[in-house]
């Protein structure tokens, strides 16, 4: 039957001659042939890439609010897809890497010259487009560092003389980062960017074939009979396999040891996180953009930066076409790339050492505060504090503030501007001038004296804001509350005011089987300690401070019941944990043990094939590969 | 044993490791979550009152589209509004008394029997009752 198959194979697809071609192909031995693997390896990486974005782009689901949550569904709830978006990221990186090195490599062998000034250029393009893949892709998360690195980058794209504004905006889709960004990266990243490979590919590809592998002259102009050879087929081949199993053994061991994480939700009108880098690839243009004077001759530095970078990269790219022809190695190019080298590894390592806050995004914090009149600050504390503080009035979800403003005002406006990490929210549209007032207001509240004195004033603001609460006494709640506050929770009972319910966005650990709901919100399973139980679940419920829920709630505020029916369900639902009645949330996924026998497994059965395979080559081939290989390659670079 | 079964069999062997290493996470991968979202058992759908004879309202029950109908002697119905021949959504059509399937004209009466088109089965019927508060709860049948 096979025969019959084999035949079928051959009449159509002419199987033998490609078979006799690949039989023919030699691949040169020397003492750089290694730098031969690096190109298999960066299309192994790219086959990686191809295959990990497919199965990302089942849920990934562009747009700018559901881009973040749906990176985050992969990751916690859908199998292996933790697993598959860190493999995607690593690779990435990893890809960048080895593109590097093979072009650097090239480079330094003189693989460009002629005839291969074409397998040259489309390697350059290639290289090109992995950088705009990395650039693209960092986007798509919509997390705040991705956030503020695009920024920043195209920011550095518009300043580029002519071309850089139209460029920005067409990539931008406008003046700012909006979802019309990530709709144009996205495309980038999953349709012309891999599509552009892909071609580019393939022409680098039958390029190689065509010439074959570049010799360097050490090589070349050795008598023919000492040109030592190995087979494409099967001895590189069978390197390669080898290489790109290990290869997919590191990647999956990296992704599988250090999960890439995921940052909160890029918000546009936050001020820029601590520790906004670049990706390392572009770390060494940004760190020699800070390095210039703000003038160099007739430009602006930057500028005259970008232009450099430009000359540069096309110096790089026409290599083939300027520099001296002869037969031995030009010393010209040869410096060009090892300053391009020096330059690139020292800026780099430069700008790690650097304070990893980087000065790329501007402070732009503006000039202190003016002190505000007192009733903002009133204002402000009573819309967006009161629900979870007070001052002088004892601990709800939030500590008391009496005397807060004892503590370091810096780090105050700061922590206040950007609450992550705790449990506060971020307090919508807040800037400094707020903060300022809001502390001012808290400052004179904690002094008694000061404070009598603005009571008078106080009275009269006083009765427009606060909310009546639903009285809660220290009694147990009825099971008729809780089962409320279920059906609340769920949506089986519609709220009075027309809000959606909290499962839209939250789920909760509650019975055996998860209520999972919406994956916009936190979890809410351990809300009710977190939020300091019934007195500061109460303030939290009746204003629902938070940004993303306030104006929501805001309209449709909730009922007094309401608001008692699912404390009652949250303190239930601790209740229940504490009570062990729940089962634990489970640590690793089970996942995880399954790759690690994988990876153990299979380390095991290529150390053997790599010991019988040396075992074959010492006995049959012995003579033909090391037979006086160990002479010594004279430099070729 | 010669060194090439060997190598072949350790290949093999290989091979197979990664595709199980490979194929069975992307398999896992593949398959949507479960989603563990309550089995809804009851929905309220409104005040009793709102819903006068001859007419009707569509409400969510769970992830199907639901159809409360109060004929004309005042009895409630309610059914899962998803047709039994291929599923569209079924509407109540007042002027002719009866429940319709717009995708291929399929109808039905107003008890739920399958009446004249290509469904085969009558439509899916769930429990109505009214509560203490006057509130129509519909639940599984
Ligand atoms: S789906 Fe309703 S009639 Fe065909």
């Amino acid at each position: 039957m096979w025969s019959h198959i084999d035949n079928w194979l051959e009449e159509r697809f002419k199987i033998s001659i490609i078979k006799k071609v690949l039989g023919k192909k030699e691949v040169p031995q020397h003492s750089q042939s290694h730098w031969y693997y690096f190109g298999g390896v960066a299309l192994f990486l790219f086959i990686v890439q191809i295959v990990t974005g497919l199965l990302l782009l089942v849920y990934y689901q562009p747009g700018i609010e559901s881009s973040h949550p749906s990176v985050q569904y992969i990751m916690d709830k859908v199998e292996f897809g933790w697993l598959i978006r860190s493999i995607h990221s690593w690779a990435a990186n990893l890809m960048v890497l080895v593109v590097f090195v093979h072009m650097f490599s090239a480079f330094f062998m003189k693989a460009y010259r002629a005839p291969r000034e074409i397998t040259w250029l489309t390697g350059f393009a290639i290289f090109i487009c992995t950088l705009g893949l990395g650039f693209s892709g960092y986007l798509l998360p919509w997390d705040e560092i991705s956030f503020f690195a695009t920024k920043v980058g195209l920011e550095i794209t518009g300043a580029a003389p002519i071309v850089g504004p139209f460029m920005a905006d067409m990539l931008r889709g406008g003046e700012s980062i909006t979802g019309a960004t990530i709709s144009r990266f996205f495309e980038l990243h999953v349709i012309l960017l891999p599509a552009a490979i892909i071609g580019l590919l393939t022409l680098h590809l039958i390029m190689v074939q065509v010439h074959g592998m570049s010799k360097p002259y050490s090589y070349a102009n050795r008598p023919k009979k000492q040109q030592k050879t190995i087979s494409f087929f099967d001895e590189f081949l069978f390197h390669d396999i080898i290489l790109w199993t290990m290869m997919m053994g590191v990647v999956i061991f990296i992704a599988y040891a250090f999960p890439w994480g995921l940052g909160p939700e890029a918000d546009t009108f936050a001020p820029a996180p601590e520790g906004i880098k670049p990706e390392w690839y572009f770390m060494f243009m940004f760190q020699i953009l800070k390095f210039l004077p703000a003038h160099i001759g007739p430009f602006e530095g930057e500028i005259f930066g970008i232009l450099m970078f430009g000359v540069g990269a096309l110096l790089w790219a026409l290599v083939p076409f300027w520099e001296p022809i002869n037969k031995t190695t030009s010393k010209l190019a040869t410096a060009f790339g090892i300053f391009a080298v020096i330059l690139i590894v020292s800026m780099t390592t430069w700008g790690y050492i650097e304070s990893p806050e980087g000065s790329l995004v501007e402070g732009e914090l503006g000039a202190t505060g003016v002190s505000v009149a007192k009733q903002d600050g009133s204002a402000l504390f009573k819309q967006n504090c009161s629900a979870c503080h007070t001052i002088g009035g004892g601990a709800l979800a939030g500590p008391d503030l009496k005397g807060v403003t004892d503590k370091d005002q810096e780090w105050l406006t700061q922590f206040i501007l950007d609450p992550s990490g705790s449990a506060m929210p971020v307090i919508p549209g807040v800037d400094k001038q707020n903060v300022q007032a809001i502390l001012d207001y808290i400052e004179i509240e904690s002094d008694p004296e000061k404070a009598a004195a603005a009571a008078e004033e106080e009275k009269l603001a006083a009765t427009q804001s606060t909310k009546a609460l639903a009285v809660l006494e220290v009694k147990p709640f009825s099971d008729e509350e809780i089962e409320n506050g279920r059906k609340l929770f769920t949506g089986v009972r519609p709220l009075a005011n027309g809000g959606p319910s909290c499962m839209t966005c939250h789920s909760i650990r509650q019975t055996e089987e998860a209520i999972s709901g919406g994956h916009l919100g936190n979890d809410l399973t351990h809300v009710y300690k977190k939020l300091g139980e019934r007195k500061g679940l109460e303030g939290w419920l009746a204003s629902l401070p938070n940004a993303t829920m306030q104006p929501i709630y805001q309209a449709q505020s909730l009922e007094a019941v309401e608001i008692t029916a699912l404390i009652a369900f949250f303190e239930d639902t601790t209740r229940r944990i504490e009570a062990g009645e729940l089962p634990k949330p489970t640590g690793l996924p089970e996942s995880a043990k399954f790759i690690l026998f994988g990876l153990g497994g299979m380390a095991l059965v290529l150390v053997f094939l790599a010991m019988v395979y040396h075992g074959r080559l010492r006995g049959v081939r012995k003579p033909l590969v090391y037979g006086n290989n160990h002479e010594s390659d004279e430099g070729e670079q | 044993m010669s060194r090439r079964s060997i190598l072949k069999a350790l290949a093999a062997l290989l091979s197979a490791f990664w595709t199980v290493i490979i194929v069975f996470p992307i398999f896992r991968y593949l398959q949507r979550p479960k989603d563990d979202a309550p089995q809804i058992s009851e929905v309220e759908v409104g005040p009793e009152s709102d819903i006068l004879p001859g007419s009707s309202k569509t409400f969510k029950y769970g992830k199907k589209p639901g159809l409360l109908i109060r004929d004309d002697k005042g009895e409630l119905h309610a059914f899962e509004a998803v047709c039994s021949h291929l599923a569209c959504t079924v509407q109540h059509r007042p002027k002719k008394g009866d429940i319709y399937c717009a995708c291929h004209s399929g109808v039905y009466d107003l008890a739920g029997g399958n009446v004249s088109g290509p469904p085969p089965k009558p439509l899916t019927p769930l429990k109505v009752a009214v509560n203490e508060n006057g509130l129509v709860v519909v639940s599984k049948a």
